[in-house]
């Protein structure tokens, strides 16, 4: 056998790309003739060599894809982590504006709580006492009951004590039934007739009632979430 | 050609037609491969090495070494496979028990979670000769770029006509000689280096 044709045969045999015929001719061969066995011999501890480079080579690289997943995997829960804040904070701040835009919120956050913009002393101590009452009803968001106290202020002799209870008169209305037609036309009159700052009150309360942002909150997200809710539980 | 892409339908059959193959549609497909199964073995290794506390080796060099020895079994065709990845855990695990047994520190293992149908005896083990792969080493580096980067290319089987336009060779007859005398260079290295043989 020729020497290109023996190395062939030799390189196919490392590989195990070798045919069954071309083999038992080489093992015939590797028994025959001591310097065939030899060089295959030889060849199969340099082979060894590339082999072992090869399995080192193909080592590094799958620590390299395992490197490579564990960056994707930490890249998708940073994201996912991220999303989730993101969704927390967004779902609070919805909350936090739900809660801002009740009609609760709007009414004590509009509260004339203090009425005597002259001094206390000019007005009859019952009459102090009678607005503390009121106000503390209305704190405590025992609106009815706010309601009844500042009707009787509401026929003070002093006009400013009298629009002030008119005016917290419609926000606990506000607060109890919403803004009605009945409660706007009841609005509208009083902000008329009402002296400043409480007109200037009145039609910044009656724009906040029109806008798009209270609409959002009290009409559609509230109508839509109490038809989910049931749903929920 | 039908190159391999990391698809997720991919047949074991696939895998295994590609991998014969050699040359670069073995590299995609062995890397496909792993990616796909890596999972799996690591999980099932894991539950392995926790469940026998006196094993120190790492997970990482049980699911290298047994990936390792699938794809060279797998490409000396002497593998008959059902499934790939029933195929790496199987030969995971018997690296593992192989590993517990030279060190002596069982003498039976009867906690076979489960049977993958792969659990024949071999001699692998995790445990290598360092004095031996320090001199393979050493051996192959003794070799110029040229050579080394030819019968890597050469024992990953890519065809003599890949490795002439990969390395920019005038022809495939080039390509042959090159790698002959680079291999012919190896094996005198090897031999003047007292590396054992086979």
């Amino acid at each position: 056998m020729d020497e290109h044709r023996l190395a062939t045969l030799i390189d196919q045999y490392l590989l195990g790309t070798i045919s069954p015929d071309d083999r038992s001719q080489l093992e015939k061969l590797i028994l025959s003739d001591p310097a065939v066995r030899t060089l295959v011999r030889e060849s199969e501890a340099a082979f060894k060599v590339l082999q072992h480079e090869k399995n080192r080579r193909l080592k590094e690289k799958l620590r390299g894809l395992d490197k490579d997943e564990l960056m994707r995997q930490g890249f998708f829960s940073k994201r996912i982590g991220l999303l989730t804040i993101l969704l927390l904070v967004g779902i609070a701040g919805l909350y936090v504006l739900a809660g801002y835009y009740t009609h609760e919120s709007i009414a004590l956050r509009n509260i004339e709580t203090n009425p005597s913009r002259d001094n206390n002393a000019a007005y009859a101590a019952e009459d102090v006492a009678a607005w503390a009452t009121a106000k503390n009803a209305f704190l405590a968001r025992d609106f009815d009951s706010a309601i009844q106290h500042y009707i009787t202020l509401s026929e003070h002799s002093e006009s400013s004590w009298a629009n002030d209870a008119k005016w917290n008169i419609l926000l606990a209305q506000l607060a109890i039934e919403g803004p009605t037609p009945n409660w706007k036309m009841s609005l509208d009159t009083f902000t008329k007739s009402a002296p400043e700052p409480l007109r200037s009150k009145a039609l910044k309360l009656s724009g906040l009632l029109d806008s798009f942002i209270y609409r959002l909150f009290q009409k559609q997200l509230r109508d839509k979430f109490s038809s989910l809710k049931p749903r929920l539980i | 050609m039908n190159h391999l892409h990391c698809h997720i339908f991919l047949r074991d059959d696939d895998y295994l037609r590609e991998i014969r193959a050699g040359g670069s549609r073995a590299e995609t497909a062995i890397s496909c491969l792993y990616l796909k199964h890596r999972k799996r073995t690591y999980s099932y290794l894991r539950t392995l090495i926790s469940k026998h506390g006196e094993f120190n080796g790492f997970p990482d060099d049980l699911v290298h070494d047994s990936f390792i020895i699938m794809i060279e079994k797998i490409q000396q065709d002497t593998a008959v496979v059902r499934s790939l990845a029933g195929y790496w855990i199987g030969i995971g695990k018997m690296l593992f028990l192989n590993q517990l047994k030279k060190d002596k520190r069982i003498v039976l293992v009867g906690d076979v979670v489960e049977k993958y149908g792969y659990e024949v005896e071999f001699q692998h083990s995790l445990v290598q000769d360092h004095e031996e792969n320090e001199k393979m080493e050493a051996a192959f580096l003794k070799l110029g770029p040229r050579c080394r980067e030819i019968l890597m290319l050469w024992i990953n089987q890519y065809t003599m006509l890949e490795i002439a336009g990969m390395m920019h060779l005038s022809n495939v007859s080039m390509a042959r000689k090159i790698k002959y005398e680079c291999f012919k260079k190896l094996k005198e290295i090897v031999n003047s280096g007292n590396i054992s043989g086979v």
